[in-house]
């Protein structure tokens, strides 16, 4: 009975619990547990090394764990659940010489979907990623951004209910970038459970709402992006002030320099700060232009999270 | 989807790749052995008397594993490379997220090795038709005993070492060329080809009869002894099924192997792609 209600309550949903993997001595997972829910778009985040493209192997089976275990809606993983799944690894690859249309509905067909199915769905799919006029082309004559849109095809044919992917968003311009976002979003509000990885925690910090962030194999940060960044204790200045660069805020005390560029400054205030001096120090040098108190971005998060 | 359905799609795709090159292929070997054949049958006259009873078994036995060593170093080489290039583009990571690396490698392996064997016969019935309707050289009337034996040896040794070429290209460096892989397995076919024929050759004897009963020469070896009389029945039996066996029990090893060393980036060792393939059985 409790058994029945767990699963219907885990319907969806990916669970990594305590994943251990070490190469020799580099030690690549360290008891890494999040879970992924349907209907959501979650952002996996880490520097370079976190142990984020080994998880996601370790979600399709392509690493022998030392310890810990995936499951599916309660249960561990096996292949039949698999085809259910749709994947995007770090290393792109597809057969170079295969035509972009049989290549995709291959797939389709590899996870399951009959022949008909399969090349109707694939066209529909490449379409919809204008590569509608690419379909007899083989995939070594496109263009490194066609290729990645083949590439998430590949993932996406067979409508997975989960869908993983490793840096999608890595190469491409920021137009893209919101483009694949949106179409992420749009299989999350299908019900489909959403993982992708990021090593450029600025990039992608609007592009989801929910992350987890990975830190030497271990997470350190999980939950709405919102909710992570209101949570620190700690603010910081963000300010314009016109024609006259950042010398305006030297020595202040209580606050320290994160980053300047021409006039605008971001200042981390580390303790109680007098911010009526600051305003008097600003209107003092020039015109101000902005001047506005803000929680940290993501990566301020992280470097918080890190350095306890 | 069983099993079965997907090997089934794994050798579709494979074959289809290699459609136009395999025609190009057979159709060039062919048009040149014909026209071999032509050149000899306008030099020469006449045919000399069919080969019938133990000569023509001889003659059938010789030629069954010298193509049986041709077709196995030739085939062999292309699923060594098959298996290599789908490392070095990359997809096996794709592949592998759905399929098992057991499903993998027997539809690759099959399927390239059909297109090997399609050659093989293709060419050899061109010869077979052409040296008789151009009157250039009789065929041997072989016994159907001999026949059996030769072909099913030739099955065996290809199935046993189908999957251990797949290996190989497992466990080639990305940058590698992947004849090296192959070089230990053709070393072993070539190996076992030389020692049958000769041993046989200064009559039989001991060490030909163990080749003849293992795996890895058995199928080079057998048909040579049953050709010349010299294999007793439960012998025969017996290396079809240590063969047999075998060739299945390489497929689970190769397919370890296989599977340990394909998500690896460089040179693989026999070691480490067993150890590492304890997921992906």
């Amino acid at each position: 009975m409790l058994m029945a209600i767990g699963r219907r309550f885990d319907r969806g949903m990916l669970r990594l619990a305590g994943l251990a993997k070490s190469f020799g001595s580099v030690v690549a997972l360290a008891g890494c547990s999040f879970e992924v829910a349907p209907g959501r778009v979650l952002g996996f985040l880490g520097p370079n090394g976190a142990g984020k493209t080994t998880a996601m192997r370790a979600v399709f089976g392509l690493v022998s764990l030392d310890a810990g275990q995936v499951s599916w809606e309660g249960r561990p993983l096996d292949r039949r659940v698999r085809r259910r799944f749709g994947y995007m690894p770090e290393e792109r690859g597809l057969y170079p010489r295969m035509r972009v249309l049989d290549q995709v509905a291959y797939f389709g067909r590899l996870h399951g979907m009959d022949r008909g199915t399969a090349f109707i769905a694939a066209r529909r799919l490449l379409e919809s990623l204008d590569l509608g006029e690419r379909l007899a082309d083989r995939v070594q004559d496109l263009s490194h951004g066609n290729q990645q849109r083949v590439q998430l095809a590949v993932a996406l044919v067979h409508d997975p209910e989960l869908l993983v992917l490793d840096e999608p968003f890595s190469g491409l311009d920021p137009v893209a970038a919101a483009r694949l976002a949106g179409l992420l979003a749009e299989r999350a509000r299908a019900g489909a459970a959403v993982l992708f990885s990021s090593h450029q925690l600025d990039v992608v910090e609007h592009l989801c709402e929910h992350v987890v962030i990975v830190d030497r194999g271990r997470v350190v940060l999980a939950g709405r992006v919102e909710d992570l960044r209101a949570a620190s204790p700690r603010r910081y200045l963000e300010a314009v002030v016109a024609g006259v660069g950042t010398a305006w805020v030297e020595a202040v005390p209580g606050a320290v320099v994160v980053s300047r560029a021409g006039d605008r400054v971001r200042l981390r205030l580390d303790g109680p700060c007098d911010l009526g001096d600051l305003v008097a120090r600003a209107r003092a040098a020039g015109e101000v232009r902005e001047f506005s108190l803000v929680p940290p971005d993501l990566s301020e998060v992280f470097m918080e999270a890190v350095a306890q | 989807m069983s099993r079965w359905h997907t090997v089934r799609l794994i050798l579709g795709r494979d074959l289809a790749a290699r459609r136009r090159a395999a025609a190009i292929t057979a159709a060039i070997t062919v048009g040149l052995a014909v026209a071999a054949i032509a050149v000899v049958a306008l030099t020469t006259e006449g045919q000399a008397r069919p080969l019938r009873g133990d000569e023509a078994d001889k003659v059938l036995g010789y030629i069954g594993v010298m193509t049986l060593m041709f077709t196995l170093v030739f085939t062999g080489q292309m699923i060594t490379e098959g298996v290599a290039e789908e490392k070095r583009s990359r997809v096996v990571e794709v592949v592998l997220g759905t399929v098992s690396p057991r499903e993998l490698l027997i539809g690759k392996a099959a399927a390239i090795g059909l297109v090997g064997l399609m050659e093989v016969v293709l060419l050899g019935a061109a010869v077979a038709a052409a040296g008789t309707v151009l009157d250039v050289f009789p065929l041997p009337r072989a016994t159907p005993g001999a026949l059996a034996a030769v072909l099913g040896f030739f099955l065996l040794g290809f199935a046993f070492y189908a999957t251990v070429y797949g290996a190989a290209g497992a466990m080639v460096a990305p940058h590698e060329n992947s004849a090296n892989g192959a070089i230990p397995v053709n070393l072993t076919i070539m190996i076992g080809y030389v020692a049958g024929v000769f041993s046989l050759e200064g009559g039989g004897g001991g060490f030909v009869r163990v080749l003849s009963l293992l795996p890895p020469t058995a199928p080079l070896t057998m048909p040579l002894r049953i050709a010349f009389r010299e294999a007793p029945g439960w012998e025969i039996g017996l290396a079809a099924l240590l063969t047999g066996g075998a060739a299945c029990g390489t497929v689970v090893l190769a397919a370890r192997l296989y599977a340990g060393a394909l998500m690896r980036g460089g040179k693989v060792g026999w070691r480490e792609a067993w150890r590492d393939a304890a997921h992906l059985g």
